[in-house]
């Protein structure tokens, strides 16, 4: 005998701080896994094209501060290049190869042309995760980091699309301080992270689906905080996120969160 | 990874020396099929190759194929990356063979222009090895085959890689 199990949107009873809807997220573009790497401009086109509310773009500031798109602690992780991106000013990084598909000759790509080449950019959302994997940050790194944030999102007017992730409260801070406007998320252990969202006024929290529950889930909500989740890269993943009635789902598994959100 | 290599390649050369010395050569079927897993054309590829017979147990082929990364774009239109492993490659042994080779990939693929963001095609030439063993009885139509296969991507990056093949003779 066989079954075939399904799960569609009538299936679901959604209720969250989003419209009572869970937006489809794609997590570094069409996720980890595709053929088109974390965070290229294809897998991030590719996303919005097949139907994505957003996507998540992972971000790290050069020697010169400018923001690109760039997952790994080191660019030989996963490019022709090697060193680290804060070490480096974009010229020395330009035209750096992801490894992975063979010939793909997909490039890293700075924040600025993301933005400016994506159409109708205002219909999406963004989930800008700010990495820094720089050691002893000084008070200019995080202004040069704030500014560079800052104006990326004035020049394109999207500071209703943009959600900014920090892991840490040091950053969550600065740029409250200077742009209270400015929505963030911040990253971390639940009960971490719903503290710091408390004591900011943060618009959400970014949480593993693993180390989430429903119950979670409904805490934060009861707070007026949102919940995002990542880590989603199974169908089942994709279900219980849904299930938990998360607000926004980062998920490696894009074209099947999409079928189950519209079936 | 040396040492795998290593230990991968003495088997075969021994399957191939010891397969071949006592017998005589015969005439085998030329023309081959194949699918290959992995090797020149990334993921794989579907090729022609003719051999040619040369004195005592050598022969040698040569190569065309096809084979793709992607049918359809990042705009989700149909927009087929186009591969084409183009290879010559030498034979020693009767029925358990040595295989070297090597080859060009002609790559058309598409990417994104970070100036506009609209998908532009683009050629570039992929240098392939190919050190490895092949079976295939004189008259029989099976072709099967494991290799290594290093490549040279963009004239720059060196990767490791290797392939399977199926195939079938005619």
């Amino acid at each position: 005998m066989f079954f075939v199990v399904s799960c569609n949107k009538n299936e679901f009873d959604i209720n969250n701080l989003n419209g009572n809807k869970v937006s489809a997220i794609g997590h570094g573009g069409m996720g980890i896994g595709h053929s088109y790497p974390m965070n290229s401009f294809e897998g991030i086109l590719n996303s919005l094209s097949i139907g994505a509310d957003g996507v998540e773009i992972d971000i790290q500031m050069t020697k010169d501060g400018i923001l690109v798109a760039f997952h790994d602690g080191k660019l030989e992780e996963s490019t022709n290049r090697s060193g680290k991106i804060y070490d480096k000013t974009w010229a020395e990084i330009e035209g750096a190869r992801f490894s992975y598909p063979h010939y793909g000759n997909h490039k890293i790509i700075r924040l600025n042309d993301i933005f400016q080449n994506i159409p109708d950019r205002e219909k999406y959302t963004y989930f800008l995760d700010i990495k820094s994997f720089k050691p002893n940050k000084d008070s200019l790194y995080f202004e040069t980091l704030n500014n560079a944030i800052i104006d990326i999102i004035d020049r394109y007017e999207l500071v209703e699309q943009v959600y900014v992730e920090f892991k840490n409260e040091k950053s969550i801070s600065e740029l409250k301080l200077i742009r209270p406007d400015i929505k963030q998320f911040v990253y971390n252990d639940f009960d971490y992270a719903l503290s710091l969202a408390e004591q900011y006024n943060l618009q959400g929290i970014t949480i593993a689906i693993d180390k989430l529950t429903h119950e979670k889930v409904k805490l934060a909500h009861s707070k007026n905080i949102m919940v995002a989740t990542f880590n989603t890269h199974s169908h089942q993943r994709n279900i219980d996120a849904v299930k938990y009635n998360v607000d926004y789902n980062h998920t490696d598994r894009l074209k099947h969160l999409l079928k189950i959100l519209k079936d | 990874m040396k040492l795998k290599v290593i230990h991968l390649l003495i088997p075969l050369l021994w399957l191939a020396i010891n397969g071949h010395a006592q017998t005589e050569k015969t005439a085998i079927n030329k023309n081959i099929i194949h699918a290959e897993a992995g090797g020149i054309g990334g993921y794989g590829s579907l090729n022609y190759e003719r051999m040619i017979d040369l004195p005592g147990l050598f022969s040698i082929s040569g190569r065309v194929g096809a084979g793709t990364i992607r049918i359809y774009d990042f705009t989700s239109a149909f927009n087929p990356d186009l591969l084409f492993p183009v290879t010559v490659n030498g034979f020693y042994g009767k029925e358990h063979k040595i295989h070297l080779g090597f080859g060009q990939l002609i790559a058309n693929t598409i990417h994104a222009s970070h100036q506009d963001g609209s998908p532009k095609r683009e050629t570039n030439l992929h240098t392939y090895f190919a050190i490895g063993y092949r079976y295939q009885k004189p008259s029989g139509r099976l072709v099967l085959g494991i290799s290594y296969t290093p490549m040279i991507e963009f004239k720059q990056n060196f990767r490791h890689w290797g392939a399977l093949t199926v195939g079938f003779a005619f």
